[in-house]
């Protein structure tokens, strides 16, 4: 693989990667706003 | 073609997208998760769909009593909290002729004397005028403001009781607090469970929206300091609250318990003779200097023995 080709790579992987950190948070944040607290509690890990 | 640095390569790609992946399933266990509502039968058993407690659908979860007559004439519009919904559609079916109640599509229509927007629209909609009589907790201070910039005073007739409750995730070892450790809690001068017997871990302070009647109790109860949120809380043991009757069959059957309070347990018992420290009224509100003789009726039904007791056998504490 040339070292053009690994960078292209790597950048590619590397924008999908903030891209999809990015996306699960605003779907977070919004699944938050809708949901009830109880639930929030309820499904907290220990 | 170096085969050693292709390994390399290969082996940087593997790791950023191991990287990614680790990342993304951890937020959606940590939180994501925990944000989808649960419909399962114990969440659907207490959250109230109102289409559940309509007062004369052929099947309804309302306790049924009969007034000793209904009442006629000008029928004041109701409304109140989503946890009060049991019991002023209770009074609904006491009082109102069936025909007073209008329920289409999912929803009640206008001309409805039976309404439901939950506190904060039960709130304004009392002081607009749209709506006689309220069934809910303790306004707050922007929704008292609201009413005398409108030169409406509100009256409150408390027509029962109820215990005001702190909840967290069952696995928290934590059982008890006394009321100073509450109160540091959600000022903030307390972050962390271990500082009140628990693991290690940070406390995230749960609220609701502003206006509902719990978020208006927890105000209260603080007595003008605001709630301040730990930075690292979404990352701990989370601590929200409620009233009783909302959550008491969740305690049985889900994964939350309630927390005593100075080592007493809020259960039906400690509601009814006090001795749980946080017990508060909720009421009828009505406008003050009300003309209409049947707001009056209303108030004197929920207060009479047979008002009283649709109040206990839905699963509040009456008056006496």
């Amino acid at each position: 693989m040339s070292d053009k080709l690994f960078n292209r790579i790597l950048i590619g992987l590397l924008i999908l990667g903030i891209i999809s950190i990015i996306t699960l948070l605003i779907i977070t944040i919004v699944l938050y706003n809708q949901t009830s607290m109880i639930t929030f509690i309820e499904k907290e890990i220990w | 073609m170096n085969k050693g640095k292709l390994i390399k390569q290969i082996l940087a790609i593997v790791g950023v997208v191991t990287f990614f992946v680790i990342t993304n399933v951890f937020i959606y266990f940590v939180f994501t998760n925990r944000c989808v509502n649960d419909f399962s039968n114990q969440m659907q058993a207490k959250s109230v769909e109102v289409d559940e407690y309509l007062p004369f659908a052929k099947e309804t979860k309302i306790v049924k009593k009969d007034a000793p007559e209904k009442l006629s004439g000008d029928l004041p519009k109701m409304d109140g909290a989503a946890a009060l919904v049991p019991i002023f559609n209770s009074f609904a079916y006491s009082l109102y002729p069936e025909e007073a109640v209008k329920y289409e599509n999912g929803d009640f229509t206008s001309d409805s004397a039976l309404q439901y927007h939950n506190t904060r629209g039960a709130y304004k909609g009392i002081v607009d005028g749209d709506l006689d009589i309220i069934f809910c907790a303790r306004p707050n201070d922007e929704q008292v403001q609201y009413g005398l910039d409108k030169g409406v005073e509100l009256e409150l007739t408390p027509i029962g009781r109820e215990a005001f409750v702190f909840l967290v995730n069952k696995n928290n070892p934590v059982d008890n607090l006394s009321m100073q450790q509450l109160k540091d809690i959600f000022t903030g001068k307390i972050t962390n469970w271990k500082d009140v017997g628990g693991s290690f871990r940070p406390i995230n302070v749960v609220q609701r929206n502003k206006g509902s009647g719990s978020q208006t109790s927890l105000e209260k109860l603080l007595g003008g300091e605001k709630v301040a949120s730990n930075f690292f809380g979404p990352l701990g043991g989370s601590i929200g609250f409620s009233f009783r009757f909302y959550v008491e069959e969740l305690t049985k059957h889900g994964h939350i318990k309630m927390l005593s309070l100075e080592g007493v347990y809020p259960d039906r018992e400690h509601v009814q003779d006090n001795s749980y420290p946080i017990v508060s009224n909720f009421f009828a509100v009505t406008r003050k200097g009300e003309t209409n003789p049947n707001v009056q009726k209303v108030l004197d039904f929920a207060l009479s023995p047979t008002g009283q007791e649709i109040v206990n056998e839905t699963g509040y504490v009456s008056l006496t």
